[in-house]
């Protein structure tokens, strides 16, 4: 077995198909196999729930050769250019968004992070070179707050504009949802249309939904540094997929806490 | 991550129907940057519930 096909046992046994949205049941899944971005898997899991010669693919739809899927299985690839702002809001605003088993951290009462992020997706196979597909933005805010004493950030909200990244972001328990964020860009020759990279370029953002804004931002670059003041800790999402049967709204088939794991390229 | 840029940073989050972002109201800034990142994503770890 390779660490790929480990991998999507492990994946599956948590919930194919967004962890939910088509599972007919709440016991395991296996992965099937994968026409792209992926490797075939030969067979299921223990428990696994998918019949045999079911269509193929790793998320929706699944299909008769397996590429028609929104979102091929891992390696997820992302390079990005991020535009972000550090800000506080009030220790009772935060603490009540945050989901039950995360705690305020009460070093950091009501810190957080808005971060603007022009991103470029890849899987294994350059994907990157489809740039209409590869190519998105999003929005996210990430609140400080412990797990079991741990800290940890929160993600309560994240915009993004391109389906996949919303479900993969589904996958993971990032609760995103559809908007239009934009960032001032830089380019590598001097034009008064565009900032310096340097002391005194100023980056502005913005993010709407539905033909409202939401958020807006502005950045004056003052010296280098070594790490993003952000995504220094270990960013906790809540999968959450409902049940759609008549009195089984309460009862969601997948309500789990999750930590991303985020590894070096 | 790469080029990372730090400096001043301003803020606002504004309110909208069937939205909650405006709900954390921002009292204060800090540091504001830039930079790119990158990463990758083969797996997801299960902190609560019966995959846990």
């Amino acid at each position: 077995m390779t660490d790929n096909d480990a991998q999507q046992g492990t994946l599956g046994r948590r919930g194919l198909l967004g962890g939910g949205l088509a599972a007919v049941t709440t016991t395991a899944l296996a992965a099937p196999a994968s026409a792209e971005g992926g490797t075939a898997t030969s067979g299921a899991s223990a428990g696994a729930t998918v019949p045999e010669g079911e269509l193929l693919g790793y998320s929706l739809p699944l299909s008769a050769r397996g590429t028609a899927q929104l979102v091929a299985a891992p390696p997820w690839h992302y390079v990005g250019e991020v535009v972000g702002v550090e800000f506080w809001t009030s220790s009772d605003a935060a603490e009540a968004a945050l989901p039950a088993g995360l705690t305020p951290d009460p070093t950091t009462s009501g810190h957080g992070y808005a971060l603007f992020i022009d991103w470029q997706f890849s899987g294994d196979e350059q994907e990157y070179l489809d740039p209409v597909r590869s190519q998105y933005a999003e929005f996210l805010v990430l609140l400080d707050a412990q797990w079991q004493g741990a800290p940890v950030a929160w993600c309560p909200f994240i915009y993004v504009d391109n389906d996949a990244a919303l479900a993969r972001g589904w996958f993971q328990g990032f609760p995103k949802k559809l908007g239009a964020i934009r960032q001032t860009r830089a380019f590598a020759v001097d034009s008064k249309a565009a900032p310096a990279v340097g002391p005194g370029g100023t980056f502005a953002a913005s993010m709407s939904a539905a033909g409202h804004r939401l958020a807006e931002a502005r950045v004056t670059l003052e010296k280098t540094a070594t790490s993003l003041p952000a995504l220094s800790r270990p960013i906790v999402n809540l999968r959450h997929f409902p049940r759609l049967s008549a009195g089984q709204y309460d009862n969601p088939a997948v309500h789990e806490l999750t930590q991303s794991v985020l590894d070096d390229p | 991550m790469a080029e990372v840029w730090t400096g001043s940073g301003d803020l606002g989050f504004f309110a909208a129907p069937h939205e909650e972002l405006a709900d954390l109201k921002v009292a204060r800034t800090g540091a504001g940057f830039r930079g790119a990142l990158s990463y990758t994503v083969t797996d997801l770890k299960i902190l609560t519930g019966p995959d846990a």
